[in-house]
C-alpha cells in the first residue's frame, strides 16, 4: 500500500432496509472498500448480493426506505458524516460521477439529453439558451466520439440508441472532472460491440482524466478486461478482495473461483459451468458461513460459525478453507453425455426441420401512417436450413433483424416475399388453423413480461394444452407437472399454484419454456433467452436448452447477440446485419476463424476472462451502430462501416464464397 | 331522451287558466309539436347546421342568445375553480407525496377523500348556511348586489365576493381530485431511476422535485382533469341552482322544469361541444408536453 490516502475510504458499511410487513432487512453488512486515486476498483456479485446499495449509499442516493446503520465514509479527506444532506449533495454532483445500469431509466423523458447534460455541467438548472453551455455540451459529446454531438443533445432520450443513451450518461457523469467514477453495471443493457465501446470509452476516460473509479458488474470477464483491484461480494457481505491478477490466478474464497469458472469463454472445449442454488433471501439468512449451502468445502464448522474476513498470506478473505486448488462450487450444467451429441445425425438422413427460401420482412415505419411510404427492411433475402435437433443461433447487433426472423419462423408475421416451411407446412397457415397444433413456438428475453402476473403457473401452462387439444382436459394437471418436472422445476406440483412474481428469473424462463413446449412444436425459437439472467442462472438455462434438443431432438433457433454463449451452444451459426445473413457456418469454425469483417468484430468484442491477455490484445473496432433499417446503404450493407471497404462494395451486393465445409460468406475481399 | 319525461311543454306555456281545447291543438300546431319526434328531429337537425338552435317555448328567444347571454357567468364561475383549485391542489398533492405516509400525508389524502366524496349541493347548502347566514362574511345567492348597485373596482370586488362561496363548492371536488392525483403520480415518479440521476448531479432537492418530478407527474393529472371537465360542468348546475348563480346550469335548470326542449337540447349540445373540445385540447396539450407521444 502505498503511504498517500486513499481517495475513498469505506469502513464497516451496513445498510438496512426497514420494512414494516416483515421486520427490517440487513442489506449490506461491514463492508471496507478502498479506492485510490487513478484506480479501477471492481464489485463484483450475483445480483442480490448488496452492490449498487452500496455504491449509492456512499453518497446518500439510497433508495428509501434504505438507510446507512453504520460505517466511516472519507472521501478526499473529509468525513461524508459530518456533512449536511444538502452540502454532501454539492459534494457528490461536484467531485462524484454515477453512471447506472439501464440508461433509458435513469433519463428524464422529458427533457432533451443536452439540457440533463447542461445541468450537470452547471449543477443547476438551466432554462435559457446559453450558447455556451450549449457549447461545452457540445465539446463533451464530441470527446465521448459522438459523431453529431448537435444532434444527440437536441435529442430526447426515446430517440436515442441504447450505446448512445449510455454516452449521455457517461457525458453527464464526467462534466464536471469528477474524483471519482461510480459505474453500476453500465453495460448490462448493451451489446456485446456497444459494450466493447462503452468499456474503451471509460478506459480511455479513466486515463486522461486520472480519477478513481468503481466499476460494479455481476461479469468477471469484463473484470479482467478493466480491474486492478477486485472485491467480490456475496450476500451483503465482502468475501475476497485483492489485486486482479491474484484474483484471477489464486482465486481463494470458493465463491471467487465459481465466478471465474463460470466465465463462458470463446471457443476452447471447457464445458458450460455454473454455480447450483441461489444467492439467499436477505430475510431468511443461512447460519455459519452464508455461502455454505451452495459450497462444496463446506463442514460442519460453516454451517454454525460466520468466518470473519482476514487478511493472510494469500489476500483478504472470509473463509474458513481459503486457498487455491481447493473444491470449486462451478459444476458442469449438462454433463458429459452432451458433448457428445453431434450436431447433425438429423443431418445425415437429409431430413429438414425448417427452410427458409428467400425470405423477405418489411414494414411501415413508425410515423409513416400520413401518407409516408417509409418502409423498414428487417429481413433481407434469407435462406437457411435447420436440421431436427439442430441448435442454429442467429448472432448480431439490435436491429440486425434476428428478431423479426424469428418471429416469421414461428408464424406470427407472414413473410412479405420468400416462404418458410417447418416439415413442409407453412407455420404462420398451421397457426392460424383453430385447434391445429403449432410447428414453431417462441421464448420471450424478458421472463418478467412474457408472463401474465395475475395468472397461476397452472393457467399459463393448461392455456396451450387446451387450446391445441394436446390432451383431453382431465389430463392436464397431470401433464403440467410433468412439463415443470422436465424443466428442472422439481417437484413440479409445488410450482402449479405460485404466481410468476413468488418465482426467480430462472425458474420464470423454465416456466416460459414449459409453456413453449406444451404445445410440442418441433422447432423452438428462443429470442436472447438467458441475456436478462445471472451469470449463474444463465448457464443452467442454456444447459436444459441443449438437454431438451438431445431428448426431444427439437431444433432451436436460438437468438442472440452473445458469441460466447453461442459458441458453447450452437452447432452452427449465421451472422445477420441489417437483415441480411453475412456469414454462416459450423459454430467451432465461424468463432475460430472468423472470415467477414462483422463477424470478427463481433468476436473481438467478447471480454476475455484474463487480465493479462485482456489488456494487450487488439481488438478489431468498428466505430458507429448499425444505420437505420429504412434507409438500407447499397451494395454491401456493411460498406459504410467496414475498414475494408473499397468502391464495389458501395455498388454490389457480395456473393457467397465456400471458406470450408459447411462455412460460406459474402463478402467481395475475400477470396 | 327529454321527451320521454312526463308533462307537456304547452301546460307551461298556457299557464294554469282556462283553455279550451281547440286553442291547444292550434297551439300545438304552431310550436309544430304536433309532428311526429322523427320530423321534429330531421328539423331540428337541419336548423342546427345553419346556426339555428330554435327559439326557447318560455323566453321567447332564440335559444343561441339565451346560452350566450348566460355563458359568461358559468365562465367566470368554473375559472376559479380549475385554475385556483387545481393548482392548491396540486401543490398540496406535492406537499403529501414529499411526506409519504407521514400524518400530515393521511390528513391530507384524508381530507381529499372527504372533498370528492361529498355532493355539491349538499356542501353548497352548508356553505352557505355557515359562512353567509351564521357568520355573514358572504352573500347566500345571486351574482351582484342589487340593492346597492356598484361600478368599476368596486363592482369587480362585488362580483368576486359573490363568487367565492359557490366557486369553493365547486372547486372542492377538483382540490381533493388534483390532490390525489398529484400525490400518487408524484409518489410514483419519485421513486423512478431518474430522480436518482438527477439526485447524482448534485442539483439541490428543491429543483430535483420541480424540474425532474413534478413535469413528470402532473401529465395523468392533466389527462384526469381533462376528462373529468364533463363532471365540473354537471356540478355547476347544482352550485348555480343552490346559489341562483345566472348561468347557463340555471339555465338549464328552468328549461327542464317548463318542458321547454329546443332550450335544454341546445344546452346540451353546446356542453358537449365543449367536453369534446376540452378534451380535444387536453390531448394537445399532452403533445406538447410530452415529447414521446408527438407525431413525427
Amino acid at each position: 500500500m502505498n503511504a498517500a490516502p486513499p481517495l475513498l475510504s469505506v469502513r464497516d458499511l451496513s445498510i438496512e432496509f426497514p420494512r414494516p410487513e416483515d421486520g427490517t432487512t440487513r442489506a449490506v453488512e461491514g463492508v471496507d472498500i478502498e479506492v485510490d486515486a487513478g484506480e479501477i476498483v471492481c464489485l463484483v456479485g450475483e445480483s442480490g448480493c448488496g452492490k449498487s446499495v452500496t455504491v449509492r449509499s456512499l453518497f446518500g442516493l439510497l433508495p428509501p426506505p434504505g438507510r446507512m446503520v453504520g460505517g466511516r465514509v472519507i472521501f478526499d479527506g473529509t468525513d461524508l458524516a459530518t456533512l449536511d444532506p444538502a452540502r454532501l449533495r454539492a459534494l457528490c454532483g461536484a467531485s462524484v460521477g454515477y453512471v447506472f445500469q439501464d440508461p433509458m431509466t435513469h433519463l428524464n423523458p422529458l427533457l432533451t439529453a443536452g439540457a440533463q447534460i447542461a445541468e450537470a455541467i452547471a449543477g443547476r438548472p438551466r432554462w435559457g439558451r446559453d450558447p455556451e453551455v450549449a457549447r461545452r455540451v457540445e465539446v463533451l459529446l464530441q470527446e465521448l466520439g459522438i459523431g453529431d454531438p448537435a444532434r444527440v443533445a437536441q435529442s430526447y432520450p426515446h430517440q436515442l440508441s441504447g450505446g448512445m443513451r449510455q454516452r449521455v450518461m457517461i457525458a453527464m457523469a464526467i462534466a464536471r472532472r469528477p474524483r471519482l467514477l461510480i459505474l453500476d453495471e453500465p453495460t448490462t443493457a448493451l451489446d456485446v460491440t456497444i459494450q466493447a465501446q462503452i468499456i474503451d470509452l471509460i478506459r480511455t476516460i479513466q486515463r486522461q482524466t486520472g480519477c478513481g473509479l468503481i466499476f460494479v458488474t455481476h461479469d468477471f470477464g469484463l473484470v479482467a478486461e478493466l480491474a486492478d483491484r477486485v472485491y467480490v461480494m456475496y450476500a451483503g457481505q465482502m468475501v475476497e478482495q485483492g489485486r486482479v491478477e491474484k484474483i484471477f490466478a489464486r482465486p481463494q474464497h470458493p465463491y471467487t473461483q465459481g465466478l471465474i469458472d463460470c466465465i463462458i469463454p470463446l471457443g476452447g472445449e471447457r464445458p458450460l459451468l455454473t454455480i447450483g442454488g441461489e444467492v439467499p433471501d436477505l430475510r431468511h439468512l443461512p447460519a455459519g458461513c452464508r455461502f455454505h449451502p451452495r459450497c462444496p468445502r463446506a463442514s460442519a464448522r460453516c454451517r454454525t460459525e460466520l468466518p470473519e474476513i482476514a487478511c493472510g498470506a494469500e489476500g483478504v478473505v472470509r473463509c474458513w478453507h481459503a486457498g487455491h486448488g481447493g473444491l470449486s462450487p462451478a459444476v458442469d450444467v449438462v454433463g458429459p453425455t452432451l458433448a457428445q451429441t453431434g450436431p447433425s445425425h438429423g443431418r445425415a438422413a437429409g431430413s429438414v426441420a425448417v427452410q427458409i427460401a428467400a425470405v423477405q420482412k418489411s414494414f411501415p415505419a413508425r410515423g409513416g401512417a400520413f401518407g409516408g411510404r417509409a418502409m423498414v427492411h428487417a429481413v433481407n433475402d434469407v435462406s437457411l436450413d435447420l436440421a431436427p435437433g439442430e441448435i442454429f443461433a442467429l448472432v448480431g447487433e439490435s436491429g440486425s433483424g434476428k428478431s423479426s426472423l424469428g418471429r416469421l419462423v414461428v408464424g406470427l408475421e407472414p413473410t412479405t416475399s420468400g416462404q418458410i416451411a417447418i416439415a413442409g407446412e407453412d407455420p404462420a397457415r398451421r397457426l392460424r388453423t383453430p385447434g391445429a397444433r403449432p410447428l414453431a413456438q417462441m421464448v420471450f428475453q424478458d421472463p418478467y413480461s412474457s408472463l401474465n402476473p395475475r395468472k397461476l403457473i397452472r393457467h399459463a401452462l393448461a392455456q396451450p394444452l387446451i387450446n391445441h387439444r394436446i390432451c383431453r382436459p382431465a389430463e392436464t394437471e397431470a401433464r403440467s407437472i410433468h412439463l415443470l418436472d422436465l424443466m428442472g422445476l422439481t417437484p413440479g406440483a409445488d410450482f402449479l399454484d405460485r404466481y410468476p412474481h413468488e418465482l426467480s428469473g430462472g425458474q420464470r424462463q423454465r416456466v416460459v419454456l414449459a409453456r413453449a413446449l406444451a404445445a410440442e412444436p418441433l422447432v423452438l425459437v428462443a429470442d436472447e433467452p438467458v441475456s436478462s439472467l445471472d451469470m449463474s442462472t444463465r448457464a443452467q438455462i442454456l444447459g436444459l436448452l441443449q438437454r431438451l434438443r438431445r431428448d426431444m431432438g427439437l431444433a432451436i433457433l436460438l437468438i442472440t447477440h452473445d458469441l460466447a454463449v453461442v459458441g458453447k451452444m450452437a452447432d452452427r451459426i449465421g451472422v445477420m446485419y441489417l437483415g441480411r445473413l453475412f456469414e454462416v457456418g459450423p459454430a467451432r469454425a465461424v468463432i475460430a476463424r472468423p472470415t467477414h469483417p462483422y463477424t470478427r468484430m463481433l468476436v473481438s468484442a467478447v471480454p476475455v476472462p484474463d487480465p493479462a491477455l485482456a489488456r494487450t490484445r487488439t481488438r478489431v473496432v468498428m466505430g458507429g451502430e448499425p444505420p437505420s433499417p429504412v434507409h438500407l446503404p447499397t451494395g454491401c450493407h456493411l460498406h459504410p462501416r467496414c475498414g475494408n471497404a473499397t468502391a464495389i462494395c458501395a455498388q454490389v451486393v457480395p456473393d457467397w464464397r465456400e471458406v470450408g465445409p459447411g462455412h460460406h460468406v459474402a463478402c467481395h475481399h475475400h477470396a | 331522451m327529454v321527451h320521454l319525461a312526463p308533462g307537456d311543454p304547452l301546460n307551461f306555456i298556457t299557464g294554469e287558466g282556462d283553455i279550451s281545447n281547440e286553442q291547444l291543438a292550434r297551439l300545438r300546431q304552431e310550436y309544430g309539436l304536433d309532428r311526429p319526434l322523427s320530423t321534429q328531429y330531421i328539423l331540428y337537425m337541419a336548423k342546427i347546421f345553419q346556426g339555428d338552435l330554435g327559439y326557447s317555448y318560455r323566453y321567447r328567444e332564440p335559444v343561441l342568445d339565451l346560452i350566450q347571454d348566460r355563458v359568461p357567468a358559468t365562465f367566470l364561475l368554473m375559472m376559479p375553480a380549475l385554475v385556483l383549485f387545481v393548482g392548491l391542489g396540486i401543490l398540496l398533492g406535492i406537499v403529501a407525496a414529499r411526506r409519504q405516509n407521514s400524518g400530515g400525508d393521511l390528513f391530507l389524502s384524508g381530507l381529499a377523500l372527504l372533498g370528492w366524496s361529498v355532493p355539491v349541493f349538499w356542501l353548497g347548502q352548508l356553505l352557505i348556511i355557515a359562512c353567509a347566514l351564521k357568520l355573514g362574511w358572504f352573500p347566500t345567492q345571486g351574482m351582484l348586489n342589487l340593492r346597492a348597485p356598484t361600478q368599476g373596482m368596486a363592482r369587480v370586488l362585488d362580483v368576486l365576493w359573490h363568487l367565492a362561496l359557490p366557486a369553493t363548492a365547486l372547486g372542492m371536488r377538483f382540490l381533493a381530485l388534483s390532490t390525489r392525483m398529484t400525490r400518487s403520480s408524484m409518489v410514483q415518479v419519485l421513486r423512478l431511476d431518474y430522480m436518482t440521476t438527477a439526485r447524482a448531479k448534485g442539483l439541490p432537492e428543491r429543483v430535483v422535485l420541480s424540474r425532474h418530478a413534478l413535469p413528470n407527474a402532473l401529465l395523468p393529472v392533466i389527462t384526469i382533469i381533462g376528462m373529468n371537465m364533463g363532471t365540473m360542468l354537471t356540478g355547476s348546475v347544482l352550485v348555480e341552482v343552490v346559489f341562483a348563480w345566472p348561468g347557463m346550469g340555471r339555465l338549464l335548470y328552468d328549461g327542464v322544469l317548463a318542458r321547454d326542449y329546443p332550450l335544454i337540447i341546445g344546452i346540451i349540445l353546446i356542453v358537449s361541444i365543449v367536453v369534446v373540445a376540452v378534451n380535444l385540447i387536453t390531448d394537445i396539450v399532452y403533445a406538447i408536453v410530452d415529447p414521446r407521444i408527438r407525431y413525427t
